[in-house]
């Protein structure tokens, strides 16, 4: 729980009483690789931060192909936020990469907090400024880089990547096959 | 002003105070097609909301292309974020591509309104939520579509799209060479 009160520290300091408001709501628990903490197609009304471990979101698609659309580094919020914003059935599935350990929270409950204390309404909207810039930053990277740089830019993000992924579902999250995937890695540690 | 109140009004209520504060920050202006209400490499401090006409969000490449981040159509919050967040300075220009009717507001004087005014705090999170579901939309759009797929996604958004953006700046939007783009058009005549 000390990475999740460093984060909320680092972003927007809280004062004592609206930190035991958010605190009172969190559960931490342990999973193992594999682990599906949403699933396509079923109800959500969590958010969670990992306080170890990695995750990764993915849509399978109608013809049944498995796409990685995130990967979320340690100590960073997770969940199918877009369809909880939206109160949506999730259109993707997140599962632990690793063994991880994450704190758990509703998200209706911890938006009751937001627009009930202003302190934790300036926190809310602190991360989603800062989420708003890592998808801005992913657009551009989607747009207009090739494969080997948006590996290169993954690798600086989470460098232990290709320990803990499989090259396909590290493929599908560049957008390329398995083939290129390899064939580009063989081409940089050539370098 | 009416059609900003009224945008306010899907969102969220505010009280008679919150919107007579809001008001006052407030600027309505009228621009030439062409003309840039943010320039690359500014430091911005204004965010904006479109009355009417379409503008475009756009950066340079260094190949010399231009990258069209998005298009927006009226009744839209408009603002390079990243560098508003991040108080530095823009990559990205907004540029009229339309005369347009634009309402314009100190990115800090409406920060503080939200600081001071729980409603209009609830505002300012729920419009950071709606900007933060179009990045992700067009994010998994990149990762599950392909770009015929992708390309009438934006006619059915933007109908008049061919008639407002040159071929080669709607190309770059969907990541796509201007060849491809005039490719992927022939085929669906021809369907």
């Amino acid at each position: 729980m000390e990475a999740f009160i460093e984060h909320i520290n680092n972003v927007y300091p809280l004062p004592q009483h609206c930190l035991e408001k958010i605190l009172a709501l969190v559960e931490v628990e342990n999973h193992t690789a594999g682990f599906k903490i949403v699933e396509q197609g079923k109800k959500t009304e969590d958010l969670f931060f990992s306080l170890e471990g990695i995750c990764r979101a993915y849509i399978t698609t109608n013809e049944g192909v498995e796409k990685s659309t995130f990967i979320f580094p340690e100590n960073s919020f997770l969940g199918a936020i877009t369809c909880l914003i939206s109160e949506v059935i999730p259109y993707a599935t997140i599962e632990c990469v690793t063994n991880c350990k994450l704190a758990r929270i509703n998200y209706y409950k911890f938006i009751e907090l937001t627009d009930t204390f202003i302190e934790i309404n300036k926190l809310h909207r602190a991360n989603l400024e800062k989420a708003y810039v890592n998808l801005e930053k992913r657009d551009f990277e989607l747009a207009n880089l090739n494969a080997t740089e948006r590996y290169v830019s993954l690798k600086k993000d989470i460098p232990q990547i290709d320990n803990i992924l499989p090259q396909k579902k590290i493929a599908s999250y560049l957008g390329i096959t398995n083939v290129q995937l390899s064939r580009l890695k063989k081409l940089l540690y050539s370098l | 002003m009416e059609k900003f109140f009224n945008f306010v009004n899907t969102i969220t209520s505010l009280s008679e105070d919150s919107v007579k504060e809001l008001k006052e920050i407030l600027v309505l202006k009228k621009h030439f097609a062409k003309e840039h209400i943010c320039q690359i490499n500014s430091i911005p401090t204004k965010v904006f909301f479109l009355i009417s006409g379409v503008v475009r969000f756009y950066t340079l490449l260094p190949n010399g292309n231009q990258y069209t981040r998005n298009i927006y159509t009226d009744g839209n919050i408009m603002g390079s974020f990243t560098a508003l967040v991040e108080n530095k300075e823009s990559k990205y220009a907004l540029q009229c591509l339309t005369d347009c009717e634009i309402i314009e507001c100190d990115y800090k004087d409406f920060k503080a309104l939200a600081d001071k005014n729980l409603d209009v705090a609830i505002f300012n999170r729920k419009y950071l939520e709606m900007l933060y579901v179009g990045y992700i939309n067009r994010n998994i759009e990149f990762l599950t579509l392909n770009a015929t797929e992708r390309f009438l996604s934006l006619k059915n958004r933007i109908p008049t799209i061919e008639s407002i953006l040159s071929q080669k700046q709607i190309a770059t939007h969907l990541a796509i060479t201007p060849i491809q783009l005039s490719r992927i058009k022939s085929k669906i005549l021809y369907q």
